[in-house]
């Protein structure tokens, strides 16, 4: 009994440490996130609607990428799967999916801030569909590898990725999307 | 992704269970953005509140990844869980205790990390607007966690319980429904305090 609650308390000690780090590391990341998107503010003004967008933007990429994370991590819990890329025949059909969600999930938040910025606003906004697009199949495009390999390089060493890979992606995609969107608003506004 | 959900595709099961979630998602997501564009004037004036929006709006999102992939590995290795006596459940519980703590400490963190950066940036006018927004970013991380620890648990279980994967389906709702209370308690706090 005392070597079960021993083994107990230093497994919910280590889990605790995991999550704690990673948390720490993916409010800093969030906070970077916000202040580039206080000193894209101008931008941002520019477009009226582009507040109807942020928050479903934001969260789309850590929905999909937090349960591809998810998914990976269950079959490896329950060995179904090796944490290696090759001969994986779970990382495909994943990646399909992940991209497929990505483009129609991004077009459908597009068309509702669309619309609800006509209706409500009364400002005709159409880029906000492209917008969407471009930003969210860019972000990723960039984060989609980091993450199936990070999900595999923390099982491999031990770790459980269900503790890291939320608040891991979280952090990244931040970064990666308000920089993306960047990149689509500037891309949009020259077309 | 059991012999069920290979015999049908993995990519197209993954994309029938989670496509309509992630639009739900994003509708309800666009609700909190209406709450941002309202709010947008004094968010131009006050532009520290900028900064702290990515930040909470992943700090809950998180948690509720957290709590349900965990609660879908349990489900997927085999356990067997009681939602009346969820108490006396040793491995739900230390889940929900290093959760909880741990979301204390960053609801600290974010307020005081934010406060020092836009006073630093010199984005705040003064002391007190620091200090406005460590109040803010404190008072919404504490409430929304609350919620989404409740929301996330119950939900992965009775999710399961209709035979669909929990990382499909909760983690999108659950994170939506935490952005639109973050930002809508975010826009009643800025109308209150600014």
């Amino acid at each position: 009994m005392t070597h079960y609650r021993g083994r107990r308390a230093l497994k919910r000690s280590k889990e605790f440490n995991e999550m704690l780090l990673v948390e720490l590391v993916s409010v800093t990341g969030g906070l970077a996130g916000g202040v580039l998107l206080a000193h894209m503010l101008s931008q941002v003004e520019l477009l009226p609607g582009l507040f109807i967008l942020l928050p479903g933007l934001l969260e789309l990429r850590g929905n999909i990428g937090g349960a591809l994370a998810g998914r990976l991590s269950e079959a490896l819990h329950a060995g179904e799967i090796r944490p290696h890329f090759q001969g994986n025949p779970l990382v495909l059909p994943n990646v399909l999916a992940v991209l497929f969600l990505t483009i129609a999930a991004s077009a459908a938040l597009g068309i509702v801030a669309f619309l609800a910025s006509e209706f409500f606003l009364g400002v005709s906004a159409p880029k906000l569909v492209l917008i969407a697009v471009i930003s969210a199949t860019l972000s990723t495009l960039i984060t989609m590898p980091i993450n199936i390999n990070t999900t595999f390089w923390l099982f491999r060493h031990g770790h459980d990725p269900d503790n890291i890979m939320g608040p891991y992606i979280t952090t990244v995609g931040d970064i990666v999307s308000i920089a993306s969107l960047y990149a689509a608003i500037t891309a949009v506004t020259f077309l | 992704m059991n012999a069920k959900t290979q015999k049908g595709g993995v990519a197209w099961t993954i994309i029938r269970q989670s496509f309509f979630f992630l639009v739900i998602a994003s509708a309800i997501s666009s609700i909190g953005g209406f709450g941002l564009e309202g709010i947008k004037a004094n968010l131009f004036a006050i532009v520290p509140l900028i900064v702290i929006v990515p930040a909470l709006a992943d700090f809950v999102g998180d948690f509720a990844t957290v709590i349900t992939a965990h609660f879908s590995t349990m489900f997927y290795t085999g356990k067997k869980l009681n939602l009346r006596n969820w108490r006396h459940d040793p491995e739900v519980m230390d889940l929900l205790v290093n959760v909880f703590k741990v979301s204390m400490i960053c609801a600290v963190y974010i307020g005081a990390l934010a406060s020092l950066v836009v006073y630093k940036e010199k984005i705040a006018e003064n002391a007190a607007t620091a200090l406005k927004v460590m109040l803010v970013s404190v008072t919404v991380s504490l409430v929304l966690i609350s919620a989404v620890i409740g929301m996330a648990g119950i939900g992965s279980y009775y999710v399961h319980s209709l035979g669909w994967d929990p990382d499909n389906t909760i983690i999108p709702l659950t994170t939506a429904v935490a952005d639109l209370s973050s930002l809508l308690l975010l826009a009643a706090m800025v109308k209150a305090l600014f």
